[in-house]
């Protein structure tokens, strides 16, 4: 997307085309319309290491409006990767918002009612590192849909939270950071 | 930059404010983690007294109506007229009345849409993204759809007249969504004031305004024009509740926090097209006008049955849908002592019924009844009735025998939503292009799962009654706790997740969350506070705290006292605690007060051995302590280069010290020890000969609080013969020093300890497992656990598929929906 900041300013409204799908049944006083991403720097494997959480039947819904294909999430293997791919479309780690770092899909796997989602990229050393990270899983699906994403770093965990507005969020660590590189 | 400041030093200054509550330690970093609760729970009165029960002098309102109500289906619009006595049982003399107007919010210029932060937090519409990040705001075609549906028709209450019985009109003031009524006189404490309320609405459209009610449309049925479920919830105006702890419960309906009304008793006339089905609150109570003679033979039938009975047929209901009404019928139904009610109508419903015995009860037959249309198909003909049923049988045992004749599960466009004997459940099945209708397995686990949860609903909030609009965990909390344990019953592997302890954990580190007890619209992360994390807790008193005899104990005494009425949280701590016996002060702070997280890190263990102070034997052991330490590494590398030590060139030049180490024992302390026995009293001496005889091992296990909440040390000590033993420390431990503490551990002599872990069944909500186990081992992580299970798998190329499309292919899916069907595909 290369839009010119007058289109920022102006506020114009789009009807960008997967938005198309928005309508979900809302399930009130049940549903968790919660999603979290762990994200955590391994340093034994020099790793950034991505892993996205998402409720089973939520996924197979956003798969359904999405695709309009009929998935079983927990008998198919196709399916979770189909939603896989889905949930690695929308999300993104980047320096500058533009330069979007190339995460690796490593796999998905159920837990229980859980859909997990690995992703993991080589970086140099991401430990005092701040990066904008974007994350609209299950936006375009499910209503009021609240995407949690936690970046642990040592004892500490910084909390970001994405709505369907959200865009890109900077995850900064403090005054002398390095900029985060992609090997 | 200034604005900013000061908000962050508003929240601070709160936060802070909200924790000292009176009370400040301003020597120390201490902090009493086990303070009791006294400052911050309500002073205890002759309504709600210090034991959590209610007290000698507790009362509550009484609202009873009679409604007669006609649903205009092809308008979508309801018109109704109500005649409502409220009983005023309270203590103090009431200047008006309030009454919630709920379609309100569903005004252009309702709070809700007014302070609608466009497509931000909480928002209950559909998406939206403002604009960011170089990319222009987006409108999706649901927000659109939204909108439109604003402009075309005005929603909200159309009240037509408020009058007296006498006809006199009665002063009354719409406030957002609420309304003042203004009596002439005030209604004195024990008087009772009956007046009517004429009104009509616009229904909305569930699925674009996003609501606990409203219609469905159905285009593609057979019918001309199709066809329309209607779900009716917050239709009428509901008397606003008045307490001794709030007064007036007339906070605005935002959208969130949900509902508490009175308990009455409603006599409600109900006239819809004459080939619909009625569903609705209450005991129908003119089945002759409106089943016909099979229909009533078949609800007789299902009274006794074994299994659920069609009342109405999937083969009737499917001729129905195409069916054009000669006119109107009007169901009549009576509920007595319910706090609301709600109803549904179509001509798509099929209908079956089986009766729940529950022997000796008030009710010995409860009718258990499901409703859906074709669209719920055989999900719904196997698994809604049956799942009400076990709810019952599960929550009765935890609280008490269902208490109304009738309990009811429909299907329609809201995913699931309680009402006192009707729950709306939303989970179909999907029609397949052979005509067939299929269910994912996880479909069919959300129907079971959200049939408890909303069938639990009716004995949390709507007969134990307490305030959703302020404390959503009570219910949702409550309520989440024992549909898990409803779900554990029904099939111990069902996936349903969000009571795990484990499963909270990344909700319990993250930084933006609010204390469980926070006013419901202004909850951050709604559910896993509202929802999870109660529920995890409770789980954790139950199994691990209190144990089950306890605990039960304690969740029904609170039940059975608080049933029909109106209970705080003040109520349910104190009853828990004054039931099962245990402070549970600490509980109730950490997890429903703070924002702490579990986290025990096992730091050391020390291993110590009694000295017999016997100097034959002691001044062996510091020999062989010596002794055990590794060689210098000088020494060893002269030996290994050849260098030999002057002594061993020169052995003709030895004395005394070659011979005799600096552990040698001489009679100088032979006879001090000889004479410090002889100090000793005989109880003294007796001790230190069975200790030296024993000779137990002695290990000192340190442990600090990284997460800050506190709670028991379970512990799995393992042992060389590969035995384990469990280790139970009750919570208090932790109560003069919440930051590290030690614990002295005794083990035979030949117990040989090899490690020792922390929470070794995942069972407290401990969020680093890395720094529970002693000795430490490396944990990999979860990314590392899946590419170690993968690599037993490799049939499959991830780097190849990884780049695969997402599927549009039609084939494609087919072929991989009938692998699906066959379940051969894993």
């Amino acid at each position: 997307m290369n839009k010119s900041s007058r289109v920022r300013r102006s506020i114009r409204l789009l009807l960008a085309s997967f938005f198309a799908v928005a309508v979900a049944s809302s399930l009130i006083a049940h549903e968790q319309k919660t999603a979290l991403t762990d994200i955590f720097y391994n340093e034994r494997t020099g790793n950034l290491e991505i892993a996205h959480r998402v409720n089973v039947h939520d996924a197979e819904h956003a798969l359904k409006k999405a695709t309009d294909s009929r998935a079983d999430l927990t008998r198919s293997a196709k399916a979770r990767e189909a939603f896989s791919d889905y949930a690695a479309e929308r999300f993104a780690i980047s320096i500058d918002k533009t330069n979007k770092l190339k995460l690796k899909l490593v796999g998905q796997e159920l837990e229980r009612g859980y859909l997990w989602i690995y992703q993991e990229t080589k970086i140099p050393s991401p430990t005092n590192a701040s990066f904008y990270i974007e994350n609209s899983i299950l936006h375009d699906a499910v209503k009021g849909q609240l995407n949690t994403v936690n970046v642990r770093f040592r004892k500490k965990v910084s909390t970001l939270e994405f709505e369907a507005d959200s865009g890109a969020k900077l995850y900064s660590r403090g005054k002398d950071q390095e900029v985060l590189k992609s090997e | 930059m200034i604005r900013i400041f000061s908000i962050t030093f508003l929240v601070f200054a709160l936060a802070s404010s909200a924790f000292t509550q009176g009370i400040q330690q301003t020597k120390g970093s201490f902090i009493d983690k086990f303070r009791q609760l006294d400052e911050v729970l309500p002073t205890p009165n002759t309504y709600r007294n210090a034991a959590g029960q209610p007290g000698h002098e507790y009362w509550q309102q009484q609202a009873d109506y009679v409604i007669k109500v006609e649903l205009d289906e092809a308008a979508r619009r309801l018109s109704a007229s109500a005649t409502i006595t409220y009983k005023n049982n309270s203590p103090d003399s009431l200047e008006f009345l309030w009454v919630h107007l709920d379609q309100n919010i569903f005004r252009k210029d309702s709070i809700k849409e007014l302070t609608s932060d466009f497509g931000g937090t909480g928002r209950r519409g559909p998406a939206t993204a403002a604009p960011g990040g170089g990319d222009p705001a987006k409108l999706s075609f649901g927000e659109l759809r939204r909108q439109q549906g604003f402009d075309d028709r005005d929603y909200g209450f159309e009240i037509v007249a408020v009058t007296l019985k006498n006809g006199a009109d009665l002063d009354h003031t719409i406030v957002g969504t609420l309304m003042r009524i203004d009596p002439k006189i005030p209604l004195a404490p024990g008087a009772e004031l009956s007046f009517s309320i004429e009104w009509a609405y616009n229904i909305v459209e569930e699925d674009a305004i996003g609501a606990r009610s409203g219609y469905e449309h159905f285009p593609d049925d057979k019918r001309k024009g199709g066809n329309d479920i209607f779900l009716l919830a917050q239709w009428f105006p509901r008397m606003a509740a008045y307490s001794d702890y709030e007064g007036w419960h007339n906070k605005e309906f935002l959208g969130r926090g949900e509902f508490t009304l009175e308990f009455g008793d409603y006599d409600v006339s109900i006239t819809v097209p004459d080939d619909h089905i009625v569903s609705s609150t209450g005991v129908l109570q003119n089945p002759d006008e409106t089943l016909t003679e099979t229909q009533r033979k078949r609800l007789t039938e299902s009274e006794s049955a074994k299994r659920p009975v069609f009342v109405v047929t999937p083969e009737e209901a499917l001729k129905n849908e195409s069916s054009t009404p000669k006119g109107t019928k009007t169901w009549h139904f009576v509920a007595d002592n319910v706090r609301d009610f709600a109803w549904a109508s179509s001509r798509k419903f099929m209908w079956d019924a089986q009766g729940y015995q529950q022997k000796d009860a008030e009710i010995e037959t409860v009718m258990a009844m499901s409703f859906w249309p074709k669209e719920g198909g055989e999900l719904w003909r196997k698994y809604s009735t049956p799942a009400i049923i076990h709810t019952m049988e599960v929550y009765g045992r935890f609280s008490f025998d269902f208490p109304y004749p009738v309990i009811q599960s429909v299907n329609g466009p809201v995913g699931g939503m309680e009402y006192p004997m009707i729950t709306f459940n939303g989970p179909r099945t999907d029609l397949q292009d052979d005509g067939d209708r299929t269910y994912s397995m996880s479909e069919k686990l959300f129907l079971v799962g959200v049939v408890i949860h909303e069938v639990g609903h009716n004995y949390f909030p709507m007969i134990v009654n307490s305030d959703e609009r302020q404390w959503t965990w009570m219910d949702e909390g409550i309520n989440s706790f024992l549909d898990a344990v409803a779900c554990y019953e029904w099939d111990p592997d069902m996936p349903w997740t969000r009571s795990l302890a484990r499963d909270l954990v990344p909700y319990m580190i993250s930084e933006n969350q609010v204390p469980i007890m926070t006013q419901s619209d202004s909850i951050l992360q709604f559910g896993p506070n509202a929802y999870g994390k109660p529920s995890a807790a409770l789980h954790i008193l139950r199994d691990t705290i209190l144990g089950r005899d306890r605990f039960d104990h304690a969740l029904k005494t609170f039940s059975q006292r608080w049933k029909f009425k109106r209970p705080t949280p003040s109520d349910f701590f104190r009853t828990m605690e004054e039931a099962s016996g245990t402070d549970l002060d600490w509980f109730w702070r950490g997890w429903f007060y703070t924002t702490d997280h579990v986290d025990i890190s096992l730091d050391h263990i020390y291993q110590l051995r009694l000295d017999t102070k016997d100097p034959d034997i002691d001044f062996t052991r510091r020999r062989q302590e010596e002794a055990d330490k590794p060689a210098k590494v000088g020494v060893r590398l002269d030996e290994e280069n050849g260098i030999k030590p002057w002594v061993k060139r020169h052995p003709d030049l030895t004395d005394f010290y070659d011979e005799n180490d600096i552990f040698t024992v001489t009679n100088k302390e032979r006879n001090e020890y000889q004479g410090l026995i002889k100090k000793l009293e005989d109880w003294e001496r007796k001790a230190l000969e069975r200790a030296v005889k024993e000779d137990k091992n002695y290990f000192v296990l340190e442990f600090s609080n990284v997460g800050g909440l506190v709670m028991p040390i379970i512990l799995k000590l393992e042992f060389e013969d590969e035995r384990t033993e469990r280790l139970h420390i009750p919570a208090e431990i932790w109560r003069r020093n919440p930051k590290t503490v030690r614990k002295l551990i005794v083990l035979d002599k030949g117990d040989k300890l090899t490690r020792v872990e922390v929470d070794p069944d995942w069972e407290t909500a401990d969020a680093n497992i890395n720094n529970n186990a002693y000795p430490r081992k490396i944990i990999p992580s979860r990314i590392e656990v899946f590419k170690d299970k993968r690599s037993g798998f490799s049939r499959r190329d991830i780097m190849k598929d990884v780049k695969t499309e997402l599927k549009s292919d039609d084939e494609e899916e087919e072929k991989d929906d009938k692998k699906a069907k066959k379940g051969d595909d894993e």
